[in-house]
């Protein structure tokens, strides 16, 4: 199942959107409509399945259409890295917030920013090729 | 932790208590450490070399305070070429994502660790301790950045630890009530700054601050006394470029001006914060302020101030919300008219009381 990348992220809830950022990565994004509500149920343990029915049940989906909408935003949140791939049981239904979203169903929005990612790629405090220095990225590190 | 984990992660605890024991036998050869304070936290700096001392504490020199009886956090910064020694290039071993980046952070949170191959730099900070120290191959060596906001990393860990935090934000104040300018290189924040400076309104900080939201209320602090303005701001401020601390720069490297020797009455050591305001530059006829959702400001505030800080990424983005959750935020529309937006500024804050 996907769960939210917790240990690459950080995640606020406001009224009308939710502000990820990805710090690895250098990027941000603005959740808004649906992907509001499908992301705190993610993050709250839902499955693929499980988020159909819930959003199915939140908003009066017919059922195809809310399969569709979650595995459009899944999609979306995975090319995004804000979800991963987990070996983990989903907890069940009890416990989803089903006030989670706006009142009213809109289509999910995953809206990304890049415009501060050369922050990250090329920003000197945080690494630079050693023989080459600033702007030339090392080349990769293989983990042991 | 896997048994071969837990003998790479000891390998990382033996280097840092190395390091932190060769700082500590340097340092006692040292004149005595000079305390400096920014908000709750007190640094106790001995620097090795004149050059690294000269580099490391311009942009701080507002901070230092006579000793109290707070408890401070010693910091030691070496000079490999001043002490004889090299620092080392990094010879650890890689098994978690950050390593990657060269950063390490201890499982118990205790000891960060930080390593920089272009300056050769190592930071490491071990909170049990209270110890610091920065290792650099040669102060000729840091780049222009450094002269600006030293020691960085250090007060970004040291502050996740306390209720504070890092902001990569301006501050303007008029009437002890205060604003968090947010926002990314370009968006308008230190051309205001500077221009809030003219009318007469204070600061305690351009690029970086430290935020804090203990009682009695949200705080910013002055951490650094450094504005820096790329050469079409500094044409605006044409008064300043005598000032100048950095004449020889490189033509892509921002004119720096440090605050003590400009206008030293106007850099203030804490400003009460009564909201925080993303300046969007417009072609409107006048200035304005409007309401704007938080989700907004900490879009403007929280990315760029996390991109530009290594480890305790979460905390951090959690103590921005936080702060952005606790205060107004607002829109400032600018002109293409600093001084007129500043003024503008200037004389909502005095209309805040």
């Amino acid at each position: 199942m996907l769960l939210t990348n917790n240990a690459q992220i950080s995640a606020e809830t406001f009224e009308t959107e939710i502000v990820v950022i990805h710090f690895l990565r250098g990027t941000y994004f603005s959740l808004r409509g649906a992907a509001m509500a499908l992301w705190q149920w993610l993050q709250a343990g839902a499955d693929e399945v499980t988020l159909a029915e819930l959003l199915a049940e939140r908003y009066g989906l017919d059922p195809e259409r809310s399969r569709a909408e979650v595995a459009a935003t899944l999609a979306r949140l995975g090319e995004c890295e804000l979800v991963v791939e987990s070996d983990q049981a989903a907890p069940g239904r009890a416990g989803y917030d089903m006030t989670a979203g706006p009142a009213l169903f809109e289509a999910a929005v995953v809206e990304a920013f890049e415009d501060l990612q050369e922050l990250i790629a090329i920003d000197p405090v945080h690494e630079v090729d050693p023989m080459q220095g600033w702007p030339h990225r090392p080349a990769p590190v293989q983990l042991d | 932790m896997t048994q071969p984990q837990a003998v790479m992660a000891a390998r990382y605890d033996a280097f840092i208590d190395d390091v932190l024991a060769f700082a500590e036998g340097r340092a006692a050869a040292l004149p005595a450490a000079v305390p400096y304070r920014f908000g709750p936290l007190r640094v106790d700096l001995q620097v090795e070399g004149t050059e690294l001392a000269r580099r490391l504490t311009m942009a701080i020199r507002h901070a230092a305070r006579p000793a109290d009886a707070t408890e401070g956090v010693r910091v030691i910064a070496l000079d490999g070429s001043a002490c004889g020694r090299r620092p080392p290039t990094w010879d650890l071993p890689t098994y978690e994502r950050r390593h990657l980046e060269r950063l390490h952070v201890s499982p118990d949170g205790r000891r960060l660790l930080h390593h920089n191959p272009d300056t050769s730099n190592w930071t490491i900070l071990d909170r049990q301790r209270n110890l610091a120290v920065t290792w650099t191959a040669s102060a000729d060596r840091l780049p222009d950045w450094e002269d600006s906001f030293p020691l960085r990393s250090i007060l970004h860990w040291l502050s996740t630890g306390h209720d504070c935090c890092l902001a990569h934000a301006a501050v303007v104040e008029r009437g002890g009530r205060g604003v968090l300018l947010t926002g990314r290189g370009g968006s308008g924040k230190s051309t205001t700054t500077v221009a809030a400076l003219f009318e007469g309104l204070r600061t305690c900080g351009d690029d970086f601050v430290m935020v804090d939201q203990a009682a009695p209320g949200p705080a910013a602090y002055c951490l650094y006394d450094t504005i820096k303005l790329d050469e079409n701001a500094l044409a605006r401020f044409e008064e300043l470029r005598p000032q100048v601390a950095n004449p020889e720069r490189a033509d892509d490297q921002k004119a720096r001006v440090h605050l003590t020797d400009v206008m030293p009455d106007q850099l203030v050591a804490s400003v009460p914060l009564i909201g925080v305001v993303q300046p969007v530059i417009t072609d409107d006829a006048a200035p304005s302020l409007q309401p704007v959702s938080p989700g907004v400001v900490l879009r403007a505030l929280a990315p760029t101030t996390l991109f530009l800080l290594r480890g305790e990424e979460t905390v951090l983005a959690d103590k921005l919300a936080r702060l952005v959750r606790s205060l107004p935020t607002w829109q400032l529309r600018l002109t293409r008219d600093p001084r007129a937006s500043a003024a503008y500024l200037g004389a909502w804050l005095e209309g805040q009381g």
